[in-house]
């Protein structure tokens, strides 16, 4: 699943640590996400959502062909 | 605050949760502890007044897993003292152990190594069984305790979520 999240912080002038301390996770897991290769959890969509005020559709990007959608 | 797990996972929101969790943990810990000594220091009696009739490799057995506890435990509780002391790592624990990803990981990795322990465990009793029948015996039994436990699991977490 692709992500905004890298785009979001860089604007934001956010490290990745900052991210993941406000989201109780750890610094790899804001990798992997960034990278694509972890899916969020809904929980964690939402809190990332939330920490940069957008909603979760404008975050994640659903591959529908992926997701079976 | 909900307590989740004995030796890692935990839902602490922040460091001040987490140090609560931390020490009812070394309380339990102490209560494990107790148990392996009295495992321990049993084992030893027995073998000493020669009131059981056990196997010398058998008292050895369980003077050894009553040892590997109380050490285990001597462990987990001198680490929950330095991440006590220190807020950084006290952090950095909390994070690593409520972390979904890693959590994740680790479901998958406990999977896994169910897989190969119920494959090997299989074959080693099937091929060792043709020597010791009760090998066969023992796999048997280890099927129903996984079978059963995995029943009562699927049925307590249907009910759940």
């Amino acid at each position: 699943m692709q992500t905004k999240i890298a785009q979001y912080r860089k604007e934001r002038k956010i490290t990745q640590e900052e991210l993941a301390d406000a989201v109780n996770v750890t610094r790899q897991t804001i990798i992997s996400l960034e990278s694509g290769k972890y899916k969020a959890s809904l929980v964690l969509a939402h809190k990332i959502a939330q920490f940069f005020q957008v909603t979760i559709e404008e975050m994640f990007i659903f591959d529908k062909e992926e997701e079976n959608l | 605050m909900k307590f989740r797990g004995l030796f890692c996972a935990t839902t602490a929101a922040n460091n001040e949760e987490y140090r609560k969790e931390l020490k009812k943990r070394n309380l339990w810990y102490l209560f494990i502890a107790a148990a392996g000594i009295l495992i321990a220091v049993s084992a030893l009696a027995a073998g000493q007044s020669g009131a059981m009739k056990l196997p010398e490799y058998i008292l050895g057995v369980y003077c050894g897993v009553g040892t590997g506890i109380v050490l285990g435990m001597a462990v987990l509780f001198v680490r929950n003292i330095i991440l006590l002391k220190d807020e950084e790592k006290l952090k950095q624990s909390r994070l690593e152990n409520s972390d979904e990803r890693l959590e994740l990981i680790g479901n998958k990795a406990g999977q896994a190594a169910l897989k190969v322990l119920l494959l090997v465990g299989s074959a080693g009793a099937l091929i060792g069984g043709i020597y010791e029948p009760v090998l066969i015996r023992a796999l048997i039994f280890m099927l129903y305790v996984f079978i059963f436990s995995y029943l009562v699991a699927c049925s307590y977490y249907r009910r759940r979520m």
